[in-house]
């Protein structure tokens, strides 16, 4: 991928296969950022604890390099997805947040996963504007931001009008009401339902995955949209749903014909091959090799391969990836398979531990979702650290461990 | 509970409704003990990151001291039961475990979970004995222990404490990849082994902690373990957590005890329990929720009662409350009260509790209402967050009471606050 690959000496030393940012026509995308020096320890230097504020003041630094760097705007934020490792603290976090992150800011989505080291405590990814972007602060009670064609959206918690949990125990009605918000807040932007392009789903317990399914069948049905679904921590008590959605007015195309839970594997719109959640599955939803990262891993980007030839592009073009795994210590083995696909310099990408699938799909070891921009593979901009912790290893008894900095 | 409290100013100071140790029917029984020092401060050295090997040692050291102040050792500890926040930390756990156990190591399980205290990397438990040495049982059909456990189980009189059983043939190789049958069959085959070698069965099982890191496959792990247990089942709790080996699906302890058993059930038919007639060693509370796995609500062995990981259902198979971590406290408890009543005891003779909540924002919540039902001193306690096997569920509630205790235990707690 690239036409030109940014190196600075300023960024830690990556983990694992992949970018820092990636810049293709007028958007930039960030890559999974967490705390980490470029010395390549997590910053804080506090004794004996990991240091939310400091980890969370060092990757939004961080980031903000990257993507001034490739050439984006810090104050163009579009999307920020915000990973904490738990809810302990979440104030030292809004602290540094509200201190670095410019107000209005991006569309904001917090999620709670394990992340891929022990005293990694949160990590940051997003997207980025080149200009000016419009802010949907405000509208339909749920703020975004907007660059025609593309407008983003905070990730929709089941909150009432008074701002507090909706249909506490009840997964129905909170579904409802996330439906509910996020349809006004399009309303609100000018835009319909059908403009949905990507509507990515948290549940807090997998068990529900049917329901949301049901869900979403009778809601934003005109809507051919990219989708992706991962069991994880919300930022409220008690509550069960979170969704996250990108919208694009103009026309969109699906590509790849009914996937899973009939939705399209991919689509394009607002000049972007959006790729839902790929998973391990056979064509009657049973899961292959299950609990096998290498083959999963295989698996999902051979599936990633078809679906980018049937718009006419290659892994090449892939720019930003965003990969859950279910278990963290096959990160070695995944990035293995990963590498031996991509060819440097990698797309933007962050890597999440969560549970996949829905009841039934046990031994789903990873799903991998992607964003590709036609001709990035010759156009792209890449920024990148100076050294890299990652060395392809052989995986020679299928337990292989984490590789830490 | 009663009787004689001893403040330690060697502890840290509590500000939750818990004690430190619990000695009752010459037993000892521990809370939780994390890596904090004297103000409670989590310890550790290393710039930046958690210190896992600072925590354990501290940790470790606050079980000394929780033992010798009611009379016993370290070498008397039988049973361990850990919780490690990422097993990427399980070597530097296991090398500061080393320096204060030696072998014959006790019975052992590490549960991947989520601590309630920020920073805190590692818990630790124990179940110790007041006179006398556990016997480590070993057998050849079992793996080597990578970890410092004992092999296959500790025995105490008629007491046999199974280290956590995990899907690994003999040769120590992962069986079953991806396939909950096979691991259960696996995790079971090992815990009938280990029982075997120590001249116990099946039947003499008293209770079952089962570790999962995810539900999907909890159907089938049910499927196979009634092809192992039968009526009267023991008291079991499964919780959702991470287990050591990537891959593994499942791991299992066991409770084991020889003598007179005599049971709690529901007077409602539960899952798996196809028996209709009545059995003279069981009482059944027609106020208790039946049964949603192929367990019973209670066990008592001598004066020592097992109750399983209580839920806040009622009798109706009912949730109280979804997602209402009050409602469920309480209901909870109350299920806890009937079958310590059911045993002739009460809830003041209730020793050791585990809690699992599902969300670390509910835990101030929890307290309130726990601590309703007790007096003070209240039961040695561990709480972790974890994921539960019923939707909307908030809260378990696992016990051990020693019948009596309410009047004679002698408990550990530290300078209140």
């Amino acid at each position: 991928m690239a036409a030109s690959v940014v190196v600075d000496p300023g960024l830690a030393p990556p983990i694992g296969p992949y970018s820092y940012a990636v810049r293709a026509g007028r958007l930039v995308f960030l890559g999974g950022t967490p705390g980490t020096t470029a010395e390549g320890r997590m910053a804080g230097e506090t004794l004996g604890r990991a240091d939310l504020a400091a980890q969370t003041a060092e990757a939004l630094a961080c980031a903000r390099r990257a993507v001034e760097r490739a050439g984006g705007r810090w104050e163009s934020l579009l999307r920020l997805n915000v990973f904490l490792e738990d809810w302990k603290r979440p104030q030292e976090f809004e602290d540094v947040y509200a201190r670095l992150v410019p107000t209005p800011g991006p569309a904001r989505t917090l999620v709670g996963y394990r992340l891929a080291q022990d005293s990694m405590l949160m990590e940051i990814e997003g997207i980025a504007g080149v200009d000016s972007v419009l802010d949907l602060t405000g509208v339909g009670g749920l703020a975004g931001r907007r660059m025609e064609p593309l407008a983003f959206l905070d990730g929709c918690l089941p909150l009432d009008a008074t701002g507090k949990l909706a249909g506490q125990g009840d997964f129905e009605r909170q579904a409802a009401v996330v439906c509910d918000r996020l349809e006004r807040a399009l309303a609100a932007a000018g835009m319909r339902p059908a403009d949905v392009i990507r509507l990515r789903a948290t549940l807090a317990d997998v068990r529900d995955r049917p329901i949301w399914d049901a869900v979403l069948a009778t809601r934003f049905r005109s809507a051919a949209y990219a989708t992706a679904v991962v069991c994880s921590s919300l930022p409220l008590e008690a509550a069960l749903v979170m969704a996250e959605v990108t919208a694009a007015s103009g026309p969109k195309r699906p590509v790849g014909g009914a996937g899973d839970s009939g939705f399209p594997p991919a689509l394009e719109a607002g000049g972007l091959l959006i790729v839902s959640g790929l998973l391990s599955l056979d064509a009657d939803g049973r899961v292959l090799h299950p609990g096998d990262v290498s083959g999963q891993t295989e698996a999902v980007l051979e599936r990633l391969e078809t679906v980018l030839g049937m718009a006419g592009l290659g892994l090449g073009d892939v720019v930003q990836t965003q990969v859950t795994l279910a278990d963290f210590r096959s990160y070695a083995s995944y990035n293995a398979v990963y590498a031996s696909r991509f060819r440097p310099p990698y797309p933007a990408r962050s890597t999440v531990q969560a549970q996949l699938g829905g009841p039934g799909q046990q031994g789903l070891a990873i799903q991998l979702e992607a964003i590709a921009s036609p001709g990035a593979a010759s156009s792209a901009t890449v920024v990148t650290a100076a050294r890299s912790f990652f060395q392809h290893t052989t995986i020679d008894d299928g337990r292989s461990r984490c590789r830490e900095a | 509970m009663s009787r004689s409290v001893i403040v330690s100013d060697q502890l840290p100071s509590l500000t939750r409704p818990y004690s430190y140790g619990v000695k009752a029917g010459g037993w000892i029984f521990t809370a939780g003990l994390l890596g904090v020092d004297a103000a409670g401060k989590v310890v550790g050295t290393t710039p930046g990151a958690p210190d896992v090997d600072a925590q354990t040692r501290q940790a470790l050291g606050h079980l000394k001291t929780v033992l010798a102040t009611l009379g016993s050792s370290v070498d008397r500890v039988a049973k361990v039961k850990s919780y490690l926040t990422d097993f990427r930390l399980f070597d530097g756990y296991n090398e500061a475990y080393r320096s204060f156990l030696k072998p014959p190591y006790p019975a052992r399980a590490t549960v991947g979970a989520r601590l309630l205290r920020p920073n805190a990397v590692i818990e630790v438990e124990a179940i110790a004995t007041v006179s006398g040495s556990p016997r480590e049982i070993r057998s050849p059909r079992l793996a080597e222990a990578g970890s410092p456990v004992a092999q296959g189980a500790t025995q105490v009189g008629d007491v046999l404490f199974v280290t956590g059983q995990i899907p690994h043939d003999a040769k120590g190789q992962l069986v079953g990849r991806g396939d909950m049958r096979i691991q259960a069959e696996q995790v079971l085959d090992n815990v009938g082994t280990v029982l075997e070698a120590a001249g116990f069965t099946f039947r003499d099982v008293i209770k079952i902690n089962g570790t999962v890191p995810d539900w999907y496959g909890f159907n089938r792990y049910n499927e196979i373990f009634v092809k192992y247990f039968s009526e009267p089942y023991e008291a079991r709790a499964t919780i959702q957590g991470d287990l050591a080996g990537e891959g593994m699906l499942l791991e299992v302890e066991a409770v084991a005890a020889r003598g007179r058993r005599r049971v709690v059930e529901s007077a409602v038919a539960g899952v798996a329990h196809f028996s209709l007639k009545r059995r003279e060693d069981t009482v059944y509370v027609g106020e208790l929720p039946g049964a949603m796995a192929p367990h019973s609500h209670a066990v008592q062995v001598g004066d020592l009662i097992h109750l399983c990981g209580e839920i806040g259902y009622d009798a109706s198979g009912r949730l109280v409350g979804p997602g209402d971590i009050r409602a469920q406290t309480r209901k909870t408890m109350e299920n806890l009260a009937l079958c310590m009543g059911a045993l002739g005891g009460t809830l003041d003779d209730i020793v050791k509790t585990n809690v699992s909540i599902t969300d670390y924002r509910m835990f101030e919540a929890f307290n309130e209402e726990y601590a309703r039902f007790l007096s003070p001193p209240y039961p040695a306690r561990t709480t972790v967050v974890g994921g539960l096997a019923q939707e909307r569920m908030v809260v378990e509630i696992e016990a051990i009471a020693v019948l009596g205790a309410s009047r004679d235990a002698v408990v550990v707690t530290g300078p209140q606050r």
